[in-house]
């Protein structure tokens, strides 16, 4: 199946994809946020959603319902004024959520007394 | 625990004997798949997180390259540049298949194109004149997704598209890894949920209803036996009365 390829954030961060053949959809203001996502998730024609950060923060709603669907991926990346982590918090939560318990943690303890 | 109401025969405990192996038989696989996936999953954890950083990293690095790039160039020139539409990138969905579970592969051809396209090159410059191979290079390599003018640019915003372009590849991998990982956590979740409830829920019920079944089989029986002898007591002695009754007449008819 052929698909297009949609970002969607603050314009300083997602602009520069355009150029890639990205649809971009820049996002100043807080309201509509999930709207355009909804909007970019039923037109059906994204295989992936690339979303930034604080975005994503926003609209986590929309991320959990997605996440068992094949398409779209709905993809979490660094917004340029600010990464705040998120994607590695939603990455924890989907680790906790399969094995039950924090593996990302353990392996960070295990990593660090390793170091030591 | 929650018992169930089944009439104790021998039909019921049949039944329920086999639905006891059914359930055995279930739970045996379903912690294998368990196994399986649990596996899987974190081998693609890594994969993933090793993913993130690098695209994470080239990502922060094209994002620095346009900031350098919009401090030089006007403003609303760079916005044109932007707003200059390219053909629209496209990515092929297909689905593979990880213990029975269907994740998505995303590939992006014009990448794939462009990388065979460029191996190709190589390959006739190491083969050919290198003179006349640079010349193709450089007539060749239109192959990026720019879709701006070199007028109004400058080489700063090469630079920050050629950094996108390089993270490209790894956002597409991520997004590939990231989705089989959020499906395979799903699965996980779900998969681990029905070994524990057969393990804790359905196989002791099953057990305990069975049990009951055989003590109240049992019961039934040692009451039948019971009935029985009792019955053969009294016939017993019906017999002995009988005959006791049949002497003392014979004896009287002597006498």
């Amino acid at each position: 199946m052929k698909y297009e390829i949609a970002v969607i954030g603050d314009t300083g961060s997602v602009i520069a994809f355009r150029g890639l053949g990205f649809t971009v959809v820049p996002i100043e203001d807080d309201t509509g946020a999930e709207g355009e996502l909804y909007r970019l998730i039923d037109s059906k024609r994204f295989a992936i959603i690339y979303i930034t950060e604080p975005l994503a923060r926003r609209c986590s709603k929309v991320l959990s319902r997605y996440s068992a669907h094949a398409t779209p991926a709905i993809i979490l990346i660094p917004a340029s004024n600010d990464s705040g982590g998120y994607a590695m918090a939603n990455l924890k939560q989907s680790v906790i959520r399969a094995v039950g318990f924090d593996v990302l943690a353990n392996k960070k303890e295990g990593g660090e007394s390793k170091n030591e | 625990m929650a018992k169930r109401r089944v009439s104790p025969n021998r039909m019921e405990l049949m039944k329920l004997n086999n639905e006891l192996r059914t359930a055995r038989r279930g739970h045996r696989l379903l912690k294998d798949k368990r196994d399986g996936l649990m596996q899987k999953f974190l081998e693609i954890l890594d994969e993933t997180l090793a993913k993130r950083n690098e695209s994470d990293l080239l990502l922060q690095k094209a994002a620095d390259s346009m900031a350098l790039a919009s401090s030089v160039i006007d403003p609303e020139v760079l916005m044109q540049t932007m707003q200059l539409s390219t053909e629209p990138l496209q990515v092929h969905a297909e689905t593979r298949s990880i213990m029975s579970v269907q994740v998505p592969v995303f590939t992006l051809p014009q990448l794939e194109a462009m990388k065979r396209r460029e191996s190709e090159l190589e390959s006739d410059n190491r083969d050919d004149n290198p003179d006349r191979g640079t010349e193709e290079v450089s007539e060749d390599n239109t192959g990026s997704f720019l879709g701006y003018g070199m007028v109004q640019t400058t080489g700063d915003i090469d630079i920050a598209f050629d950094a996108l372009t390089e993270a490209l590849k790894p956002l597409l991998e991520l997004a590939t890894l990231e989705k089989t990982l959020q499906i395979l956590a799903v699965e996980l979740e779900n998969t681990r949920r029905r070994v524990n409830s057969l393990e804790h829920v359905l196989i002791p019920e099953l057990q305990q209803t069975i049990r009951e079944i055989r003590m109240k089989m049992d019961e039934n029986e040692r009451d039948n036996l019971t009935r029985l002898m009792k019955v053969k007591d009294m016939l017993v002695e019906q017999e002995i009365e009988a005959r006791r009754k049949a002497d003392e007449r014979s004896r009287l008819a002597e006498a």
